[in-house]
């Protein structure tokens, strides 16, 4: 005897998928081959925003105004010089975080289960791990060394990295002393550890973007100023001299209507430079 | 990579990363005709019996881990959860247009259901995604429990968690009689 509910269940069992499937599974990909990314405005702003992240973390990793000698690169200054990678056993979940030059970015995790202070033992999901939108990405000067802060964490502790920002590719195992010699890029940092009676092997992901050497703001013309333009798309960031245009348009229906749930990757030219701004500089957003 | 090339007979000695690359494919292949039916049954129940939807979240997981290669940890595993997420989107993207034209056009074709599956499938449309997922893997696919969180991407306890309440809710929903 079974109950009505599961009877029904089994029916289900007689379905199968329809013969066009195949062909279909042939045409590739419809989508971009990644999970679902923050709407396009997000990115976008998100995008344009990092290069204000990034140049007040450069700005930072100089030590700041005030230095009258030429711009050089990044290595020869005297700056933060080590990525913390900080594994905590907190008191309802584990906490992990990576930080460089005064910003931290907190793992993802797919899930864990974690005993409490309490004695209870918490469970944690998430659905599907993110796709890290632009913003996510912790920049780290490339040669920075990595160093691990694991005051609670049970040896060992295994790292692997893979390139590009999805966790659910296959990382690399790797080692501290190999991430700093990591080509720029962006990668996905994967970190498991295990804490003795609180939960084990629980993997977080850091995305992390290794930048190379660039060079350091001389002086601060006091507002960067994002233009959002509809038609067409077009995201102006300008700080000073240094002016950079997004050029989306193809992103827009012939009606002007935006393409819903359109993913973007911003173009090239949005994304291979970046402007230098110190930190603390007014950020106005126009048209968004 | 596509399913149709990797199932072209290569005449002649191999290079080994070509070797490996055609083992891949066939892993894929394999993967695909012992797999497809069960993600494809999977996905259809959880649309509420939408074919079309489940069609394309289906296919559309498999070409994605067709073009990772050898990239991807778990490739099943990675395909349940690249077409539950690509189902919810479609089904969510039909219903934010169906709302911006005063339609319903978002719901089930009902002539395209099979009627003796329409109080089921209604039913499993009120459970919560989660639980819809893991009353399917686990009562349709026949999945354990640990396997059935291994595809989700969720850990074991929150599945039966989703179980236990996704059960109650069916009961509620089609009666508690027993059948033979």
């Amino acid at each position: 005897m079974t109950e009505r509910w599961e009877s029904e269940l089994q029916q289900l069992r007689q379905v199968s998928a329809p013969p066009g499937l195949r062909g279909r599974v042939t045409e590739g990909p419809h989508g971009d081959g990644m999970p679902p990314a923050p709407g396009r405005g997000q990115r976008v702003l998100a995008g344009v925003v990092a290069f204000a992240v990034f140049g007040a973390a450069m700005w930072l990793a100089a030590g700041g105004f005030g230095h009258d000698d030429a711009p050089g690169p990044l290595a020869t200054v005297s700056a933060p010089t080590s990525a913390v990678l900080a594994l905590v056993a907190g008191e309802n979940d584990p906490e992990e975080t990576l930080s460089f030059a005064g910003t931290s970015v907190a793992g993802s995790s797919i899930g864990y289960c974690w005993n409490q202070e309490n004695g209870v033992q918490k469970c944690a999901d998430a659905f599907w791990l993110p796709t890290f939108a632009v913003s996510d990405f912790l920049p780290v000067p490339q040669g920075t060394a990595f160093v691990l802060d694991n005051p609670d964490a049970a040896d060992p502790v295994e790292l692997a990295v893979a390139p590009g920002d999805d966790p659910s590719v296959i990382g690399r195992g790797t080692t501290l002393g190999d991430l700093g010699a990591l080509e720029p890029g962006r990668y996905v940092l994967s970190v498991t550890a295990s804490w003795k009676g609180r939960g084990e092997h629980i993997t977080f992901h850091f995305p992390v973007e290794v930048v190379g050497t660039t060079p350091l703001p001389t002086d601060a013309p006091g507002v960067a100023v994002i233009d959002v333009q509809r038609q067409p798309l077009r995201v102006i960031l300008t700080y000073g001299d240094q002016r950079q245009v997004g050029d989306i348009s193809d992103t827009w229906q012939p009606n002007g209507d935006p393409l819903e749930d359109h993913r973007i990757t911003a173009p090239p030219e949005l994304l291979g430079t970046f402007l230098v701004v110190p930190p603390g500089t007014p950020l106005v957003v126009n048209g968004a | 990579m596509r399913v149709d090339t990797m199932m072209t007979a290569v005449e002649g000695e191999l290079s080994e990363p070509e070797a490996n690359a055609r083992a891949r494919g066939a892993d894929l292949d394999t993967l695909f005709r012992d797999e497809s039916d069960a993600v494809y049954r999977t996905l259809y129940a959880f649309t509420g019996g939408r074919g079309d939807v489940a069609e394309e979240a289906t296919a559309e997981a498999f070409a994605r881990a067709i073009a990772h290669g050898d990239e991807l940890r778990d490739p099943l595993a990675w395909i349940y959860r690249v077409a539950f997420r690509v189902a919810i989107d479609d089904l969510c993207r039909e219903g934010r247009e169906a709302r911006r034209a005063h339609d319903d056009t978002g719901d089930a074709d009902p002539t395209a259901t099979p009627p003796e599956l329409l109080g089921l499938l209604d039913a499993l449309q009120r459970l919560s995604p989660n639980q819809r997922a893991a009353i399917v893997l686990h009562h349709v696919l026949g999945l354990e429990t640990d396997e059935v969180a291994h595809r989700m991407g969720i850990t074991a306890p929150t599945v039966r968690v989703h179980l236990h309440r996704g059960r109650r809710r069916l009961r509620e929903l089609l009666g508690t009689e027993e059948v033979e």
